[in-house]
């Protein structure tokens, strides 16, 4: 309460509850000069708190009841005239109007309570009595009921009331009802299901004694006691193996990088040329002859001041295939030029290496040329016959069916022309199962 | 030029300097030639400074960049790019550095091998320190291509062949970074292969070493085997960090601290020079704090990293070159330093070392997380002390008056609900703040107040940043399914955006942007969480994947929370949504439906609060079945939670809750009746009960529940 109110001036306010003596109009008039007009939302919510939490006597309700009727009042906009009223009754348009306009109008802060109080539906703890004494305060404010003395109307006597209840009422109390329900069904269930946080625990046997300091202390709140939700928090996330930061102590500085690229653009052509010179010698590592690679895919005109000639390219397949083949790749774009390179396979023994650069090589240049291709082929089949050793005829002969196979494949063999030269190969190497195979496969293609 | 290079590497940079601009005008006309003389003269003024002035150096090559950049491709730009993302590095703008160092690398084919290396490299040190697994391990693979092809490496390895040179020094540096990775995936084997790898080289080296040594000893007489064995000792001060590491990773706590405390005393034993360096104590006495908050040691953990702090200290105090500044671990030991003070129960200066953390962790979703954890440790100290101090832990607040009028006045408001379990006994901040940490308060970084509004922007930033990490890896692996190796060098492209976190860097520079910034994040979570719809591929997710996904869950779990406490059922709501959609673990997945549940009752939908409380039940009875069937499915949700069967109260009571809601009392009371009897003396299951007797009118019943709990009943009155 004394969030609301000082103990002085709760002791005033209970001092006019206490008052059964004076005309409530007195009280009214006695409640606007002792607090002053800021001073009206808290003695309001004060009052509200003691009729909701049922900490005053019967006697005390009725007058607090009165005092926030008194100091509720509705606004001109919800006040209306008797013969008014009843010209908006023949024209309901005219009254559907003022209900729109209504709808538009706030409605005083504590007229809620009043409104529920009328309704009698025990959420301030009132009787029949309270909700029509609330009523007739509502309908007339200057009803004669108030220029009595509160011990005169006699608490629970509705007969008694009954004959101050206004024949035309001055408020239009449907029209209030109904802007009530609306706000009502607006208001969340949640804030709607709290019930007032007084329990009555009356001692058997002792006298009845609630002074100001009890009040005082109480410290009331606006809240409602309900039920509760029950929000379990989560919990701390587990500090996980990876999430501490183990620092590696490094004493690697990093610093900023002389650009010796300049200085180094001779050296490097220098130095493709050294790898390419041993390339032609010795069979070079992966990642020489990567590196080799990467500088061709990157500078092809790297190969133009090379000294490659047609018969040093038969040494670099021997030595490394697969340089062989990115050369000659290249060298494709100019027939003249592969053509001559080509011819050095012709002029020398047929290996495994050479066959290897033809191959891939017929698996990227579109078009060889077919006369090349007829020659190195025989060249092939005559370097089976001239092999002895019969284990070795036969792998080179199972490779040789391979490369033939392949170049088949590649649609680049012309095996009309060599047609003859192939069937006398299949059937010399007939006890070979992959000879077979070959021949059946020339059968399909000459079919 | 060779002369300049040859008095740059003699360190007369003034000399050079002179050099390279009487070069300068000889070569108008050719660019490429240009760039490199230009950014030559820029590197030799830096280096005449001692490296002290960085931001000059960046910006000359920014210019040099910009001005070039339209007329030449980035090969030619190389190594401007190169030493713009190195200053960025030390700098500790990773962001930038990370994007400078990605287009070297997508040609990297094309570079200078050297600067190839070195570029590939320092990306993947980078991914490494920034925990980006698989952008890490497509960089190992480019780099294993590219510079060492394993295959023939490891044929020559076993012919026990040396590696000559900078492919030697590359090497070893390159399978530094694979123990790092290796470590980084938990794949401890991998890590040890790894180091016996590393360490089979430096042995070659030192038998190398030492041939020489013995002819060097033979010619001159004078022996120095011992001393080189020391500062070879010296040399392999890393690889002993990571063997420790190692030791660590496999939990042999004791052993690593073992072997920690044997480097400490050969360092002490070492060379003055070794012994004074900060670099080196500060990770010691930091990995020290590690190992014994590993211990479940949490007060001498933080006694070292203390230490550690004060050592790191000193790095920026000696000399403030630029190399320095990236030795400083400041941020890294001030987060170790967090977790020890969380586990101190000391959320107000665990929150102080996470914010100053955040200069350099501020893109990982754990650090926002852990600051929204301090808030609301925070919170609920305030909480338990208020109600402490007003005696707001009764159910009754009062009895007033005496004789016939006498009246008891029951607790309103939140009451005993707010941030405490329904087991008291669970919950207990209570000493959290009784000790400091004396001189460990951190100065010098403008720390934010603690409150619930900052819980809610940390858990909205960790949400933000995990996200964005997953929407990455999952773009990753859906590339990955369809590529090849051919074209690792268009997903490093794809992996770098991981690290163009743009808003975070915003964070970092400008603390006030970045408060408005989280404000925007917060206020448009909502919209966000409707628009996104992250499919998680839960069974392909690495272990590094899946702490992302925890971190995004439990972010989703924070703000569900924090903003139920704030009265924002809205953002409650959409982010308990939000986190269901990810099928969360078990427990994840419980409070989220009743945060939800919650989140509806005040959105005036009682209807579908009771829906998400009875998919909540429908949990709590799947994971009893599943921890019948056996042990193994314990892992699935903490410990506490399934000792006690408090779910099953509180889902009781929140059913109850709804139902009143309803207008439904006669269910509702045997919901709480049946929470009753599993939990007869709970403040909560109390409450609940008078309510009911109340609305019941039966006031005496009331009365005597609220009497018989003497705990929650004013002391002046139940003495009477």
């Amino acid at each position: 309460m004394n969030s609301f109110l000082q103990l002085e001036e709760l002791t005033k306010l209970q001092k006019l509850l206490h008052d059964q003596s004076t005309p409530f109009q007195n009280l009214g008039r006695k409640v606007t000069q002792n607090f002053s007009n800021d001073k009206h939302f808290s003695v309001c919510s004060v009052l509200t708190i003691m009729l909701r939490d049922d900490l005053l006597p019967k006697e005390e309700r009725i007058v607090a009841l009165f005092l926030l009727l008194h100091l509720s009042p509705l606004g001109p906009e919800l006040k209306t005239d008797g013969k008014q009223k009843q010209q908006e009754q023949e024209q309901e348009q005219v009254l559907n109007n003022k209900k729109k306009q209504l709808s538009s109008v706030a409605l005083p802060p504590f007229l809620p309570v009043l409104l529920n109080i009328a309704q009698n539906n025990k959420k301030f703890n009132e009787t029949q009595f309270e909700a029509f004494f609330v009523t007739i305060g509502l309908s007339d404010p200057n009803s004669d009921l108030f220029k009595q003395r509160p011990n005169q109307i006699g608490i629970n006597n509705i007969e008694r009331l009954k004959k101050y209840f206004p024949e035309s009422s001055k408020i239009d109390l449907q029209v209030i009802f109904t802007k009530f329900s609306q706000i009502e069904s607006e208001i969340p269930l949640v804030n709607k299901m709290g019930i007032g946080s007084s329990v009555p625990d009356p001692e058997k046997g002792k006298e009845s004694k609630k002074n100001v300091e009890d009040l005082f202390e109480y410290q009331l709140n606006t809240d409602e006691f309900k039920p509760p939700f029950v929000r379990p928090s989560p919990s701390i996330l587990e500090i996980l193996d990876n999430e501490l930061i183990w620092i590696d102590y490094e004493d690697e500085t990093l610093l900023p990088i002389w650009d010796q690229s300049i200085t180094n653009v001779k050296s490097n052509n220098d130095q493709f040329k050294n790898l390419l010179k041993k390339a032609f010698s010795s069979q070079l590592s992966q990642p020489e002859q990567q590196q080799i690679i990467l500088r061709l895919e990157n500078e092809p005109k790297l190969l133009e001041d090379s000294e490659i000639t047609p018969n040093k390219i038969k040494d670099l397949a021997e030595k490394n295939p697969i340089i062989s083949f990115e050369i000659l790749k290249r060298f494709s774009e100019d027939e003249e030029k592969i053509n001559r390179y080509l011819e050095s396979f012709i002029q020398t023994k047929v290996t495994l290496h050479s066959m290897e650069v033809i191959n891939k090589l017929s698996g990227v240049v579109k078009k060889l040329n077919k006369e090349f291709l007829n020659r190195f082929v025989s060249n092939c089949i005559s370097s089976c016959r001239e092999i002895k050793d019969k284990y070795v005829q036969g792998r080179h002969v199972r490779l040789v069916c391979a490369f033939i196979r392949s170049l088949m494949n590649n649609s680049q063999l012309d095996v009309k022309s060599m047609y003859t030269e192939l069937q006398s190969f299949c059937v010399n190497f007939s006890r070979i199962r992959d000879t077979s195979n070959l021949f059946r496969l020339i059968k399909n293609q000459m079919k | 030029m060779d002369l300049a290079h040859r008095l740059f590497t003699q360190k007369k940079y003034n000399e050079a300097s002179q050099q390279i601009s009487a070069l300068l005008e000889e070569c108008k006309g050719n660019n490429k030639k240009i760039i490199k003389l230009k950014s030559h003269l820029a590197l030799c003024g830096y280096m005449k400074t001692g490296c002290t002035q960085p931001e000059e150096y960046l910006e000359t090559l920014n210019g040099i960049v910009n001005q070039y950049s339209q007329d030449l491709k980035t090969v030619d730009l190389g190594y401007v790019i190169y030493n713009q993302a190195i200053i960025n590095y030390q700098l500790k703008r990773y962001q930038k550095s990370a994007s400078q160092l990605e287009s070297l690398c997508n040609i990297v084919g094309s570079l200078d091998p050297y600067l190839g290396f070195e570029s590939a490299y320092l990306f993947l040190k980078l991914c490494i320190e920034n925990n980006h697994i698989s952008q890490s391990n497509d960089l190992v693979a480019l780099i294993e291509k590219q510079f060492f092809q394993s295959n023939t490496l490891n044929k020559k390895q076993k012919g026990s062949e040396l590696l000559t040179g900078n492919q030697n020094k590359n090497k070893q540096r390159f399978l530094m970074m694979k123990i790092k990775l290796s470590l980084c995936c938990s794949e401890h084997s991998k890590a040890a292969l790894f180091v016996n790898q590393l360490q089979e080289i430096k042995n070659r080296n030192l038998q190398q070493q030492r041939l020489q040594e013995n002819k060097q000893s033979q010619q001159k007489e004078n022996p120095r085997g011992k001393l080189t064995e020391r500062e070879l000792f010296n040399k392999n001060l890393s690889l002993n960090m990571m063997r420790c590491k190692i030791e660590h990773s496999k939990m042999n706590l004791e052993e690593a601290k073992n072997n920690l405390w044997k480097l400490s005393k050969t360092m002490e034993n070492s060379k003055t020079e070794e012994r004074n360096n900060s670099s080196f104590w500060s990770s010691f006495y930091n990995n020290l704090g590690c190992v014994d908050l590993k211990n479940n040691k949490p007060g001498s953990a933080l006694f070292y990293f203390k230490r550690a702090l004060i050592a790191n200290s000193q790095i920026c105090k000696n000399e403030k070159t630029l190399n320095n500044f990236s030795k400083d671990k400041r941020s890294e030991i001030m987060y170790n330093t967090g977790l020890c003070l969380i586990l101190l129960e000391k959320p107000q200066n665990a929150f102080q070392f996470f914010q100053g953390a955040l200069v350099c962790l501020y893109n990982r979703p754990r650090v926002w997380i852990r600051l929204a954890e301090c808030c609301l440790l925070e919170h609920f100290r305030l909480i338990k002390d208020k109600k402490q101090k007003n005696s707001l832990n009764r159910l009754v607040k009062r009895v007033i008056g005496q004789g016939q009028s006498r009246t008891v006045i029951l607790q309103t408001g939140d009451g005993p609900n707010d941030g405490l379990n329904i087991n008291e006994e669970s919950v207990s901040f209570e000493d959290i703040v009784s000790s400091d940490v004396g001189d460990l308060q951190f100065h010098g970084i403008p720390v934010q107040s603690m409150s619930l509004d900052y819980a809610s922007k940390a858990a909205s930033n960790s949400i933000l940043i995990s996200e964005k990490l997953l929407k990455k890896v999952n773009n990753q692996k859906q590339k990955f399914s369809g590529t090849n190796i051919q074209n690792k060098n268009s997903k490093i492209n794809e992996n770098t955006k991981s690290l163009n976190n743009e808003k975070n860097e915003k964070k970092r520079e400008n603390e006030q942007e970045d408060e408005k910034q989280k404000n925007d994040k917060n206020s448009n979570l909502k919209n966000k969480s409707t628009t996104t719809n992250i499919k998680i591929d839960h069974e392909n997710l690495s272990k590094n994947d899946q702490t992302l996904k925890q971190d995004l869950e439990h972010g989703l779990l924070l703000l569900s929370y924090i903003s139920l406490c704030c009265q924002n059922p809205v953002t409650a709501l959409s982010s308990a949504k939000m986190l269901l959609n990810y099928k969360p673990e078990p427990y994840r997945e419980y409070l989220a439906n009743i945060y939800a549940a919650e989140a509806c009752c005040l959105l005036n939908n009682p209807k579908l609060a009771k829906e998400y409380i009875s998919k909540s039940l429908q949990k709590r009875r799947y994971q009893v079945e599943k921890l019948l069937k056996g042990p193994k499915d314990l892992e699935m949700m903490s410990p506490k939670e399934f000792e006690s069967n408090w779910s099953d109260c509180v889902t009781a009571l929140n059913l109850a809750f709804v139902l009143i809601l309803q207008n439904d009392i006669q269910t509702a009371s045997e919901y709480i009746k049946q929470a009753s009897r599993m939990f007869p003396n709970s403040p909560l299951v109390l409450l609940s009960c008078v309510y009911l007797e109340l609305t019941n009118n039966n006031i005496q019943n009331a009365l005597d529940l609220l009497k018989s709990c003497h705990a929650f009943y004013p002391l002046e009155n139940s003495q009477k």
